[in-house]
């Protein structure tokens, strides 16, 4: 039972980060009809911007891990305003080209830093106890797979506030429905579009910061491995659908974690696709996605 | 082919008009949908645009938001607004209530009436529910749960909230029951009375009630312009160009 439990929530971890880099993406898409390829660099240069801070203290503090993951969060913003303002935005209406934009800037930020860094793995030094465990029901959980799955649980509290009670919110939910619309009622949508580009750099960013925490080290291609699984998070829960991403997540996740304990190691991302290719044929529109025809 | 003027002084002009449009051209994909359309409309005015499915009825009305792709003069109130964004033109004091009604389906009434606030004005929600008192008590409804002519109440609430100079209207009566129509008629003379209307509109029967000026269109430029007493005085060439039975009048 206490594995089994070890397993769910080991599976929880790896759906939030999913999630974090999920959630910012459906959303843009939702808005913008951008899919954006360069979020998983923004998560990747993000844990970068967060293993500066703390490869600087032998034992970083727990001041020092927020500290860390505040810059890992103003890194990915600032990333994405500039990806957003320089080249998706003069691009706008031009759906194939911004694709190929952000598959470019996201290809070119990974060379620059492989460049920089190296293309192997840079171990991030952790608070003690974000190395030690907590005894759940008799099964010894990570603190770092806690500490992800508690943000996590506050993004998507914190989400759903900004979007059922502020006006910006209100803009993001009509703007998803029919973005043409909310600027013929007087509203500056771009605004709105710069706003879920950067809020979108910015949870890649925390998932860079929390990903170094939860593998212990950080690559340029750590964010482009997720951001596939991201991705299929999309597909699956439903493209524009926040709720969606959520249920998406978890499944995906908590399926990994289970099918690589349990039937075999490795097979879980076989499991993925088979989830996706299921997804497709029986629901193409998602979980919870409208039925729309993109093209 | 120039626009044949039904009337000679007595009718709109670009002097003195609120919103002038001049040589718009429009394109969807390889179709030239608007192929030099002129026209003014005069304050304190309804301007109907009418014309068969197709012709660039509500094209003409997107141009001029700036919704979609065009080439042309767009002035409003003597300004320029062809380069404006469709926020920025909406701000000068104008409403677009759009065919197929477009409100928010995720979103309750509420919710869509308070997305259409403007920053720095008052709403006037005691104007929309006293012209839509069923929206009142559906304001906590998802608008997507309501019915046709809920939905169109919305959409007009929506651009009642605040004076506009200017409204643009394309097809208020589209898929409305008999009984419906008549209401929304009645409500729109009321809007007419004090708001400039340029409306998009098939059923000629709601055109010759409300509008005070006419525009034909056909095959994307403008055929008949003038005072809706004397284009519409024509029933058989104004059936022909609408492609009406005459049966099919309605209201």
């Amino acid at each position: 039972m206490s594995t089994f439990l070890l397993i769910i929530i080991s599976g929880l971890g790896l759906g939030s980060l999913y999630f974090l880099l999920a959630a910012g993406l459906s959303v843009i898409f939702g808005l913008m009809r951008v899919l954006s390829f360069a979020h998983g660099a923004f998560l990747s240069a993000s844990g970068f911007a967060s293993w500066m801070v703390l490869r600087s203290f032998e034992t970083p503090s727990t001041p020092q891990l927020l500290l860390a993951l505040v810059v890992s969060v103003l890194t990915g913003g600032a990333v994405a305003y500039l990806a957003e303002v320089l080249l998706v935005r003069p691009l706008k209406g031009k759906e194939l080209e911004q694709l190929l934009v952000t598959v470019g800037l996201g290809m070119v930020l990974v060379a620059l830093m492989a460049g920089i860094w190296g293309p192997d793995e840079h171990l991030i030094p952790r608070p003690v106890w974000l190395t030690d465990t907590t005894s759940i029901a008799g099964a010894p959980i990570s603190n770092s797979r806690l500490l992800l799955i508690g943000l996590a649980g506050v993004v998507v509290v914190g989400i759903h506030l900004i979007l059922s009670r502020t006006r910006y919110g209100l803009i993001i939910r009509a703007g998803v429905e029919n973005s043409a619309m909310v600027s013929a009622l007087g509203i500056n949508v771009k605004r709105a579009f710069t706003l879920v580009f950067v809020a979108g750099g910015m949870l890649a960013g925390l998932g860079g910061g929390l990903a170094g925490t939860y593998y212990g080290g950080i690559s340029p291609f750590l964010g482009d491995g997720m951001l596939i699984f991201s991705f299929i998070v999309l597909i699956i829960g439903g493209l524009g659908s926040i709720n969606g991403a959520l249920i998406a997540s978890v499944v995906l996740g908590v399926s990994q974690s289970v099918a690589n304990y349990y039937v075999l190691n490795g097979i879980g991302d076989v499991l993925v696709v088979v989830l996706l290719v299921a997804t497709l044929l029986v629901r193409p529109q998602g979980l919870l996605g409208q039925k729309e025809r993109l093209i | 082919m120039t626009a044949e003027r039904v009337y000679g002084d007595a009718g709109p002009g670009l002097g003195g008009s609120i919103l002038s449009v001049r040589d718009l051209h429009a394109y969807v994909g390889q179709s030239h949908i608007l192929q030099g359309v002129s026209f003014a409309t005069r304050p304190a005015q309804v301007t109907a645009i009418l014309g068969r499915n197709g012709v660039g009825k509500t094209s003409t009305l997107r141009s001029v938001l700036g919704l979609m792709n065009h080439t042309g003069v767009i002035e409003f109130d003597g300004r320029q607004i062809s380069s404006l964004e469709t926020h920025e033109i909406i701000r000068l004091g104008l409403a677009y209530v759009p065919e197929d009604r477009d409100v928010f389906h995720g979103l309750t009434v509420a919710e869509n009436l308070r997305l259409a606030e403007r920053r720095g004005l008052a709403p006037d929600y005691d104007r929309v529910f006293e012209l839509f008192p069923e929206l009142r008590n559906r304001r906590g409804q998802r608008a997507g749960t309501m019915s046709g002519g809920q939905q169109q109440m919305l959409s007009l609430a929506r651009a009642l909230l605040h004076d506009n100079r200017l409204m643009l209207v394309d097809e208020p009566t589209k898929g409305l029951a008999p009984r419906l129509v008549s209401e929304f008629v009645a409500t729109l003379e009321q809007i007419t009375a004090h708001t400039s209307v340029l409306l998009v509109e098939q059923n000629l029967a709601v055109a010759r009630r409300l509008a005070d000026h006419v525009i034909v269109l056909s095959e994307g430029r403008v055929v008949l312009d003038g005072a809706a007493e004397d284009v519409l005085a024509d029933d058989s060439s104004i059936r022909r160009l609408l492609g009406v039975a005459a049966d099919h009048e309605e209201g």
